[in-house]
């Protein structure tokens, strides 16, 4: 897995006023996040990747790209990252839109610097969460490339809670064979039964929905 | 005006058709009088042609005919002569029978050889065949006749050459004595004699006669002329008397048949120029035609043009006479072109009040340079009503190049300018709409502004606090606190630029009717008051209330007031919504005690609305800068408008009512009756 370019990890401040942008940046690394600095919303867009990390603090208000559109085109990117938005004094039915449009939060200004970094964190750690499982479930769907196809029938059918000697009729192979196989299988998933293989898929399976 | 424009005459299927019918029966007449005049042409040549063959060939007729007049003519004269020779010479043989002396014969030979010229020679022979007696004597002794051919016994013989004498016929005439032949007489009949003495110069004239043998060998002829071999010749047997000669008259070539064909090659000449004469008139007729044909066209494409002119055309001539109008000018002013053409100003469609105006420019028309020039003024219709013309006035030049008169296209402009009316109008709410509806746009927009430091300075005071918290050193918070301080300084450069925005204007003062100004407020809400279910109701006086003061300020109270009263209705039911507006005069005696009046007493406009009413905790705040009780409010309103009021020299009050709803009273100075009028509009 490639690993993102630094500058793209940590709090993405998207906002065309050069004051606001230079505040956020002083908050933030005065509780120790890094922050990258976007001043319109299509700058931000243009170095997007998929494997950008972190959360955004979008303006709602801005010349160009609105922060409602912004919202539109990360959604039609399949981003995963959190955006808190900022919106006006009274600007509910915004807010509203862009809590549909996929913000996971959002903040009147003026608002409160330290509520502003409390809902940072909370969006970091979400987004720190969606990260782990899904490499998780990437190293899990390596491993299970790592099979031959014959240790992929073997693995259905101990998942299927059959005993060495029922895989062995089944499909027709010696028993001893069969032993070597599961043996296999467990070493390659780095785990002692098959209830724990069991365990591990489960969670795959229950991400993949 | 736009009356409609008279309807174009259809064209339909079937007259194309027609028409080209008509066009193809044209073309044919057409041809057929074209092909007339070379017809009689060639009718009148081939007549005289005719004729004139017709008159040669009666003329030749007559020339056969007057031939053989001719040669029976002159048969009948050398036959007589002939015979007459004949008996004179039979009359003396008889007598010679009678025996006379010889010398009675001979004297009577020579008589008779004397009176008869044509008779050569005479000769006596008696029975033996001895020369008896020979007249004239030196003529030659007859030789015997050629052998072969017997001498004939009585009559003639064939004729012969003689020498010195030409062609010869002999008469035998043989003498009995009781029934014997004793002897004979011979005459020698000199042919060429007998032409000459006995054929009349009248003949010899017109014809050439000659006598000629059985072979056509010509014997003798009388003519100077050469035989024509065409010309027209009679023969005529002349056997008997004389043997084997045939007379022939041949006619001298007719002079007639020159002229004659003179005639008819002239005929014929000035019938090929008449007919050549007559193609070139064709063609000239076509060429004309053809040039008409694209004259009518073009005349009809302008006739056509000209009807379908929306712009009216008049001209007139120098003495200002109307020489012509068209059909879009008379639908215009509603006269007919008959009833304008000819006429002198001033015209029938001339304003009365403008009739000198008119003239004037008239005038100074004539006396400028030639030039077009445009004004505009006013018409009016043969109804009586006026109306608005653009009109263009371009000189006359015809094609010679004088100055013929004066050209004008008259453009009706009344809807243009209805129109224009209209925009102004409109443009002038819009400008009042936009000046009105500009303090909550401006709320709106410098909320966002100021929001914009205030989040930063937020943000530096938080990332400030949380870096001392953290315990760091103070120095490092310097920068960050510098920059906490700009953006404060934003904040306050914003707020100076609403005050400014609030103080921009100058105030001026003018006397203004509150009546009717409260009138065009309501007028103007009057739409939202229908959207949002409010009755207003306006007790106003029917005079009006004047007050010293800026309209565009107190318009600007009105309409707070107004829709602020309209807004506190919001969640009243929908019946009750009734926005009472009054306004009226307090004269200074009628004002409660402790009251401040003016001396010539207030104006008060009252506007009462049927809210809920305004909670005590409100109350207090409702006059104090950025209070509002609305969420897109600033706060600004009714501050704003306590300070207009105020500069005013007036109080904006408002208390409760006790049916609910708030009323709010707006009190200013009347403007005295007698104070000087300030139209000058001079701020104070």
């Amino acid at each position: 897995m490639i690993e993102p370019p630094l500058a793209l990890i940590g709090v993405h401040v998207v906002d065309d006023d050069a004051a606001i942008r230079d505040s956020l940046d002083w908050l933030f690394r005065s509780r120790g996040l890094p922050v990258c600095q976007w001043d319109s919303g299509e700058a931000f867009l243009a170095a997007w990747t998929p494997a950008t990390r972190g959360c955004v603090v979008l303006d709602v208000r801005m010349h160009g790209m609105s922060g409602l559109d912004v919202l539109d085109r990360l959604e039609e990117l399949g981003s995963v990252l959190p955006v808190v938005v900022l919106t006006g004094h009274g600007d509910v039915p915004v807010a509203v839109q862009s809590l549909k449009k996929g913000a996971i939060d959002f903040l009147e200004k003026p608002f409160d610097g330290a509520t502003l970094v409390e809902r940072v964190l909370a969006a970091l750690e979400i987004e720190a969460r969606r990260h782990a499982a899904a490499s998780t479930s990437r190293a899990l769907e390596e491993r299970l490339a790592t099979l031959s196809p014959r240790e992929r029938e073997v693995m259905d059918k101990m998942l299927d809670g059959l005993l060495n000697k029922q895989i062995a009729d089944d499909l027709g192979i010696a028993m001893r064979t069969v032993e070597v196989h599961r043996a296999r299988i467990l070493e390659k998933f780095g785990v002692r039964s098959a209830i724990e293989l069991a365990g591990r898929l489960a969670d795959l399976r229950r991400q993949d929905r | 005006m736009t009356e409609p424009a008279a309807p174009i005459a259809p064209v339909d299927g079937p007259t194309m058709p027609l028409v080209e019918g008509r066009a193809r029966a044209s073309r044919r007449l057409d041809r057929i009088v074209e092909a007339t005049p070379l017809i009689a042409v060639a009718l009148i040549a081939a007549l005289l042609g005719f004729l004139v063959w017709f008159a040669d060939r009666s003329e030749r007729e007559e020339a056969g005919l007057a031939l053989i007049r001719d040669t029976l003519w002159v048969e009948q004269a050398l036959r007589f002569q002939i015979d007459a020779d004949r008996a004179a010479v039979e009359r003396l043989a008889v007598d010679i029978g009678d025996r006379p002396s010889e010398a009675v014969v001979v004297a009577r030979i020579r008589a008779l050889v004397a009176t008869h010229p044509e008779i050569a020679a005479l000769e006596w022979r008696d029975g033996s065949g001895a020369l008896r007696a020979l007249v004239p004597p030196d003529a030659r002794a007859d030789p015997a006749p050629p052998a072969g051919t017997p001498p004939p016994v009585h009559g003639f013989s064939a004729p012969r050459i003689e020498p010195g004498r030409g062609r010869v016929v002999d008469l035998v005439v043989p003498i009995f004595e009781s029934g014997i032949r004793v002897g004979g007489l011979t005459a020698r009949l000199q042919l060429e004699r007998l032409l000459a003495e006995h054929v009349p110069w009248w003949i010899t004239q017109k014809n050439l006669v000659s006598l000629i043998d059985r072979d056509g060998v010509e014997l003798v002829r009388k003519s100077s002329l050469a035989r024509d071999p065409d010309g027209l010749r009679h023969d005529l047997a002349f056997d008997p008397p004389l043997p084997g000669v045939v007379l022939s008259l041949a006619a001298h070539r007719a002079p007639t048949s020159l002229t004659g064909n003179a005639l008819v090659a002239a005929i014929f000449g000035l019938a090929l120029v008449a007919v050549v004469s007559i193609f070139a008139l064709m063609r000239h007729y076509r060429r004309r035609l053809a040039a008409e044909a694209s004259l009518g066209e073009a005349q009809a494409l302008r006739r056509a043009m000209e009807e379908s002119l929306t712009v009216g055309m008049r001209a007139r001539d120098l003495d200002d006479r109307i020489i012509y109008v068209n059909p879009a000018f008379c639908r215009m002013v509603g006269w007919r072109a008959e009833e304008i053409v000819g006429r002198t100003p001033p015209l029938p469609y001339w304003l009365p009040d403008l009739v000198d105006e008119t003239l004037a420019r008239h005038h100074t028309l004539a006396h400028k340079a030639l030039e077009p020039i445009s004004f505009e003024t006013r018409f009016c219709r043969r109804d009586g009503t006026v109306f608005d013309v653009l009109v263009y006035e371009a000189p006359l030049i015809d094609a010679r190049g004088e100055h013929r008169g004066w050209m004008g296209s008259i453009i009706d402009v009344t809807d243009r300018k209805r129109a224009e009316e209209m925009e102004r109008r409109q443009t002038e709410t819009m400008t009042r709409t936009a000046r009105l509806i500009s303090m909550g746009e401006m709320a709106s927009t410098i909320s966002h502004e100021l929001n914009q430091p205030l989040a930063a300075i937020s943000s530096y005071a938080a990332g400030c606090l949380n870096l001392i918290r953290a315990g760091n050193d103070t120095r490092d918070l310097v920068g960050a606190l510098e920059k906490l301080e700009v953006q404060a300084q934003r904040a306050g450069r914003i707020i100076r630029r609403v005050h400014d925005f609030v103080r921009k204007r100058e105030p001026r003062f003018a006397p203004l009717d509150l009546v009717a100004l409260i009138g065009d407020v309501a007028a103007f809400v009057a739409p939202d008051a229908r959207k949002a279910g409010v009755d207003i109701d306006l007790t106003l006086p029917p005079g009006p209330l004047n007050v010293e003061a800026d309209r565009i300020l107190i318009e600007q109270v009105l309409f707070n007031l107004l829709r602020n009263g309209m807004e506190a209705m919001a969640t009243t039911p929908k019946g009750e919504r009734r926005l009472a507006v009054s306004a009226r005069l307090r004269p200074p005696f009628d004002t409660p005690e402790g009251d401040p009046h003016h001396p010539a007493g207030d104006i008060l406009v009252e506007v009462a609305d049927h809210g809920p009413g305004i909670p005590p905790e409100v109350a207090d705040k409702l006059f104090s800068p950025f209070f509002s009780t609305k969420p897109e409010g600033m706060g600004m309103g009714l501050n704003i408008c306590r300070s207009i009021v105020e500069l005013h020299q007036g109080r904006l009050e408002f208390t409760g009512l006790r049916a609910g709803g708030t009323l709010f009273t707006l009190t200013l100075p009347a403007r005295p009756a007698d104070a000087p009028d300030a139209t000058s509009g001079e701020a104070r």
